[in-house]
């Protein structure tokens, strides 16, 4: 009967039924004496979630048949995802935290991504990148060395027969007189041999000639970019004369925009001016010990790697016998190639790396927030999946639906956080870290925003596999059963592996961090700063199981709503933004110590109290009041590290405090959870006085330092 | 509603929508109206879960649909058995009345010592 009916109508006449029905009750209730708009009113509340009831009527007729089943199927997502966004206007919060959580994790790993792929994964900007390599001499005790003038003639007349181009360059500055006056250039000396080492031919002009290195001439290559900022991009550019420390040169031509040799790869780094070194033909006198040519090479078609550096090698041995008194045996010399690429990135690869996996586990925590965050507001709405699953809404649509949900989630905060992303790039590239190259040229393209997208659409499918979980058992049982116990239990097990996930990632990302720094050793011996750091640890301890057990106890052991817990927390908060500045500066005036330990004594105060209050309006009170003393610490905490502190070591001292504050985060939430598990919710509340009293102690017992002031 | 209540429905409801328009056609509210004078007043909290139900059946054949005049001349879908209705009807009304008999003998028996 409804074989060939389309979508649309189908909807519409689901949607006039209901209407039907609402005209119908609200004339009844009118009957009864209500006002016509109050009976209109009571008739759409018990009708119930129209959009819902639309959908489930829907999905019903379209069960049969394959070819509505596929049209269903595109009908199906539009339809999930309007009501995803619809469920999430009735509960912006949730929204608006889950959504901000995954745009700063998605933001961080795409900016993270992005200097990653701009820096270690972009192919060099050459042809056939992979033939050029660096050219190193090497003997006892110098790993990598350049090459002598003599050596260079060597290896250009002996490996002919493998390289498509052998040259060499040096970098320097020089100034360059003008009408004006002065001008401070970047320039590089090359051998003409460098343009077919990296491939590159003129965009305008011509490159110079090994027939130009032997006469000496004094021609200049210029950059692209300096083209256009001395030349205005003009043609008549080529033929000029620039005077440069007194000697003139010819402008022969102008290379391609972007061009660098390695070594230039630091953002401002690239040359203005290549100007030929007149290196003439080989002779007796050249010196062998002057090292001071960086070599680069392509290799010829065909040629292999391991090919060409044997013929270096024996053109090496061969100039090494013939000057026994340049290279004596124990010097054992010889040469050896490295990639470019390896060449220009190879020292930041595996601190990008270490970094790219931290932002990965920053994901992977960030996703668990959300799922948790999904999960509480799941076991409330565990009725509504419950009654739909009884009335003709299958597990498959219930499962689509909360995949809709967590999809939009996601999507929400994947573009969110592609938009933060791009923002960190930019001021990542205006900060221009020092030692890593090829930042300046560092944005989101296309391979950056297909990670941002993969990530974000493996963030909908880990957030929505936790709540699903719940909603299976929940959708079975919970009709079944009175209690909350059967779909609390079955949360609770989510909830705990949530937790213990969170804690095993926290642990590697701190062992990441470790990685990261090499100078902490230093600071280990510093017992003021280990005294406040192992406080400090303790402190979080307290922090982070609040952040856990205060919302649990809420809407478990309180009954609160969703949209309640985030207010609280919400409290709790807003007291530390009004705290912090408070402590701060009376810290300055009165001394770290005091007010560290008035704010951990009150907040052991404050918890015990909760304990006494627990299931009263009271326990919300003091959690705000908890917020205040609690957040209050953290500026003392971090102002009385750089005060133990030594010169220009406060980027590690703080690292340092908040790499064992880490550890301290990670180990409470669990140990609370074990507790609560056993003990009960309450329990966890007693572990969480203990630690403030343990990280009170820490600090009385902290040394007095003399407080170090910035000499003026 | 209570979970207990709604799990009693979910054996129920199908079975009672059958009863319902087993005496002639009737559209949603008209059935939603004969359930709460028969069954019990405010069985369904949300009413609009009843529609799913119904086209579930239509769905599998025991009810068929058409559009008609309503008593006081609007249009609205009204839902009539169809022959695999009648005898699902009977089929389950036989089996509720041997379970409830049961039941009730248990009920009224002796108490188990």
């Amino acid at each position: 009967m409804s074989g060939g009916r389309s979508a649309d109508r189908r909807a519409s006449e689901v949607r006039e039924e209901l209407e039907h029905h609402i005209a119908r009750r609200t004339e009844a209730l009118i009957e009864r004496g209500m006002s016509p708009e109050a009976a209109r009113a009571e008739a759409e509340r018990r009708l119930g979630d129209r959009a819902s009831i639309e959908s489930d009527c829907l999905r019903v007729s379209e069960r049969r048949g394959l070819g509505r089943r596929v049209r269903g199927l595109v009908d199906d997502g539009a339809r999930d995802l309007a009501q995803a966004l619809r469920s999430y206007r009735r509960r912006p919060l949730f929204a608006a935290a889950s959504v901000l959580t995954m745009a700063l994790a998605v933001g961080a790993a795409t900016a993270v991504f992005g200097i990653v792929s701009g820096v270690l994964l972009r192919p060099m900007p050459y042809p056939a990148p992979d033939d050029v390599f660096r050219l190193y001499n090497r003997w006892e005790g110098v790993p990598q060395a350049a090459l002598s003038r003599a050596e260079y003639f060597d290896y250009l007349e002996g490996t002919s027969s493998v390289f498509a181009g052998l040259g060499v360059f040096g970098q320097g500055a020089a100034n360059l007189e003008t009408e004006g006056g002065a001008e401070r250039v970047l320039m590089t000396g090359v051998s003409a041999g460098i343009w077919a080492a990296v491939g590159v031919s003129a965009e305008v002009g011509r490159l110079s000639t090994r027939e130009e290195e032997i006469a000496g001439a004094y021609v200049a290559v210029i950059s692209n970019e300096y083209w256009h900022r001395r030349f205005g991009g003009q043609p008549e550019a080529v033929g000029q004369s620039l005077r440069l420390n007194g000697t003139e040169w010819v402008v022969i031509g102008v290379l391609p925009a972007g061009f660098r040799l390695p070594g230039e790869f630091q953002a401002g780094g690239a040359s203005d001016l290549y100007l030929q070194m007149g290196l003439g033909t080989p002779s007796p006198e050249d010196a062998r010990g002057s090292h001071i040519h960086a070599g680069l090479v392509r290799l010829a078609p065909g040629v292999s790697r391991e090919r060409a550096e044997q013929v270096l090698g024996a053109v090496a041995a061969g100039f090494v016998e013939r000057f026994p008194d340049d290279y004596p045996r124990d010097m054992r010399f010889g040469n050896y190639l490295v990639p470019v690429a390896e060449d220009v990135v190879g020292a930041v690869r595996p601190v990008l790396r270490v970094l790219f996996g931290a932002v990965v586990l920053v994901v992977l925590i960030a996703c668990a927030n959300v799922a948790g965050l999904v999960l509480v507001r799941s076991v409330s709405r565990r009725h509504e999946f419950a009654l739909r699953s009884a009335l003709g809404a299958g597990r498959g649509t219930l499962g689509r639906q909360v995949l809709a949900e967590s999809a939009v989630l996601a999507l929400a905060g994947g573009l969110l956080g592609v938009g933060l992303a791009v923002a960190a790039l930019r001021g990542f590239v205006a900060l221009d870290p020092p030692g890593l190259p090829r930042v300046d040229t560092l944005r989101v393209d296309g391979t950056v925003l297909g990670f941002a997208l993969g990530l974000t659409a493996v963030a909908a499918v880990l957030f929505s596999l936790a709540p699903l979980a719940v909603r299976r058992a929940a959708a079975a049982a919970a009709l079944r059963e009175s209690g909350r116990a059967v779909v609390g239990g079955s949360a609770d097990r989510v909830r705990r592996l949530l937790v213990g996930g969170q804690l095993a990632l926290a642990l590697v990302l701190l062992a990441g961090a470790g990685l990261l720094g090499r100078s902490f050793g230093a600071l280990l011996s510093n017992s003021t700063l280990m005294m406040l750091a192992t406080s400090s640890a303790f402190r979080s301890m307290t922090q982070s199981s609040l952040l856990v057990f205060v919302p649990l106890y809420l809407a478990n052991a309180m009954g609160y709503s969703a949209w309640a817990v985030g207010a609280a927390m919400m409290s709790l908060q807003v007291c530390g933004f009004v705290a912090a500045p408070i402590a701060g500066s009376l810290s300055d005036k009165v001394g770290r110590r005091s007010i560290m330990m008035s704010s951990l004594g009150m907040t052991a105060v404050v918890l015990i109290a909760m304990l006494f209050a627990g299931g009263t309006p009271m326990f919300v009170v003091l959690v705000a009041v908890l917020g205040f003393f609690l957040f209050a610490i953290r500026a003392v905490l971090q102002a009385w590290t750089l005060d133990a502190t030594p010169p220009n070591m406060g980027g590690s001292a703080i690292g340092l405090l908040f790499g064992v504050q880490a550890c301290g985060s990670a180990i409470g939430p669990l140990i609370c959870g074990i507790l609560a598990d056993n003990y009960g919710l309450l329990s966890a509340f007693y572990f969480m006085a203990f630690t403030i009293v343990i990280a009170n102690f820490f600090v009385f017992i902290v040394p007095d330092i003399r407080v170090r002031r910035a000499s003026a | 509603m209570t979970p207990a209540n709604a799990n009693l429905l979910r054996g129920t409801l199908e079975l009672l929508i059958l009863r319902a328009v087993s005496g002639g056609p009737r559209h949603g509210y008209g059935i939603l109206e004969w359930l709460e004078r028969t069954v019990a007043p405010e069985l369904l909290v949300e009413e609009g879960t009843l529609y799913p139900a119904l086209h579930r059946l239509q769905e599998d054949g025991l009810i068929a649909s058409s559009w008609g005049q309503s008593e006081n001349n609007r249009r609205a879908k009204y839902y009539r058995l169809t022959r695999a209705g009648v005898r699902r009807v009977a089929r389950e009304s036989a089996a509720w009345r041997a379970y409830a008999e049961r039941v009730l003998g248990v009920l009224d028996g002796e108490a188990p010592a």
